[in-house]
């Protein structure tokens, strides 16, 4: 085994910022929908990481942050009917495509937006976690302390039940 | 054939590219297949909102940085300063040092004990009391000259002087003890006092007072607190040779009085702020005359 790290050194604790931040963020964004909620989340784990970081070994950094940030969201009872903003990318520029179709995408992906943002907190921090962060059922189960078999049902799950909200156009 | 994508991991392991070819095949037949994939398709546009990494690290940065001040010092600092800490106060109440408060003249001092208790120091007193001792809830104190004692609830607090000793368990009192005069007033609760001879418990406004040989006398009084803290010092019918002595304390003066009797008794006060003023108040009742030569005082009968 390789030379003990502890989080209390600042280089040690920088190198857990830049390296799980951004998913922490995107974590917390999926929960909450609030990209100022979820910047506000990330900052108070890794302050309570930093104020506790002679109890967390550095090989159980990353799940003691999400598993803090999971409940600093829980304790922030008052949140919202999730209505999830996401950002369109890779939207061409020009396209050879009829106006009509471009109407009929545009509904279709407002469709799914109200159908990702309607999917239970679970399944979509799941699904969005793999399909937008393309983080593994493994890499997942850790983050959120559960089964890889549970991320993988919750996948399904969400799959499922966006293509009965969306299916049929 | 089309049930067969419902077992509920299936879409996961189509997603991570897990299915066996006959299932992708047949899966590929079925019309939801394309809805999926269209699902799929559609998500990779999404992506989440931008994230301030630098701003929010600064953010943590300053609210952990009065930590990182402390952190500085290495662990095995506070170790050692604990250690040290520990075998000082170790030595410390082992031998229990004595810790003493003495006022000069004209001096007053006002104290905190150990358990909160105060004491107030009249000029020219001390006190004496072993800290440890009263860690392990043993309140005794030795007092020397004149204190105003207002004492917190808890276990026997003692008052030892070398005319006996006063005994309570939370009051307010005032002892004054010199080598032959020992006085005693209770302003609050009941106080014991105890001397070779007697005991005698005081209540509320009663005082105790022996005079040298002579036995001892019990009076009463109505002041709320003693005088001595408002600037006065006070007597009710004590020879006139302890209120010389109390006026020498006060303002650092050596009175010569071997003309003039001094078993007369004397009631009154005078105040510790004017010399001149407070030998008036002592000498006009009583026809003495006194003539001030810078800290002298000489006194004749009129």
């Amino acid at each position: 085994m390789s030379e003990k790290k502890s989080v209390c050194e600042s280089s040690v604790f920088e190198e857990l910022y830049s390296e799980h931040s951004k998913s922490l963020y995107n974590f917390a964004f999926y929960k909450s929908g609030n990209s100022a909620q979820s910047e506000d989340l990330v900052q108070e784990a890794f302050i309570k990481m930093w104020n506790n970081c002679a109890k967390v070994i550095f090989e159980k950094a990353k799940s003691f942050l999400f598993t803090v940030t999971n409940n600093l969201f829980l304790n922030q009872v008052a949140h919202k009917k999730v209505v999830l903003n996401y950002n369109l990318i890779g939207g061409k520029e020009s396209t050879n495509e009829s106006p009509e179709f471009l109407m009929e995408e545009k509904e279709f992906m407002d469709l799914l937006q109200n159908a990702i943002g309607d999917l239970k907190e679970g399944q979509r921090e799941v699904f969005l976690l793999n399909r937008i962060d393309k983080k593994t059922y493994k890499e997942i189960a850790e983050m959120l302390s559960i089964s890889v078999k549970a991320v993988e049902k919750r996948m399904h799950l969400a799959l499922k039940q966006l293509r009965e909200k969306v299916g049929n156009i | 054939m089309k049930n067969e994508h419902t077992d509920d991991t299936f879409l996961s392991r189509w997603l991570n590219n897990d299915l066996t070819s006959e299932e992708l095949v047949s899966f590929k037949k079925t019309t939801e297949y394309k809805e999926y994939q269209k699902i799929i398709d559609a998500t990779q546009n999404f992506k989440a909102p931008n994230f301030n990494e630098k701003e929010v690290f600064e953010k943590i940065h300053q609210k952990t940085n009065d930590k990182k001040v402390k952190k500085l010092i290495p662990n095995w600092m506070f170790a050692a300063a604990a250690s040290i800490a520990l075998l000082l106060s170790t030595v410390y109440y082992l031998t229990g040092t004595n810790e003493t408060y003495s006022t000069s003249f004209g001096e007053q001092l006002a104290l905190v004990l150990p358990d909160g208790s105060e004491v107030l120091l009249n000029s020219k007193s001390s006190v004496t009391y072993k800290k440890s001792d009263w860690f392990n809830g043993n309140r005794t104190l030795e007092l020397n000259g004149e204190g105003y004692f207002k004492v917190k609830k808890g276990s026997t607090f003692s008052v030892l002087s070398e005319n006996g000793k006063v005994r309570v368990l939370g009051t307010q009192f005032n002892v004054k003890t010199n080598p032959s005069y020992f006085e005693v007033l209770c302003y609050e609760g009941k106080v014991q006092v105890e001397n070779k001879e007697e005991l005698a418990i005081l209540t509320k406004g009663l005082s105790f007072r022996k005079i040298e040989n002579k036995s001892s006398e019990k009076g009463t009084f109505i002041n709320e607190k003693p005088n001595w803290l408002d600037g006065e010092t006070s007597f009710n019918n004590a020879p006139l040779k302890y209120v010389l002595e109390e006026l020498e304390k006060q303002y650092n003066i050596k009175i010569n009085s071997s003309n003039i009797d001094l078993n007369i008794l004397y009631t009154g006060a005078f105040t510790n702020i004017n010399l001149n003023l407070a030998l008036q108040t002592i000498c006009a009742p009583l026809s003495i005359q006194f003539t001030v030569d810078s800290n002298k005082v000489v006194l004749s009968k009129k």
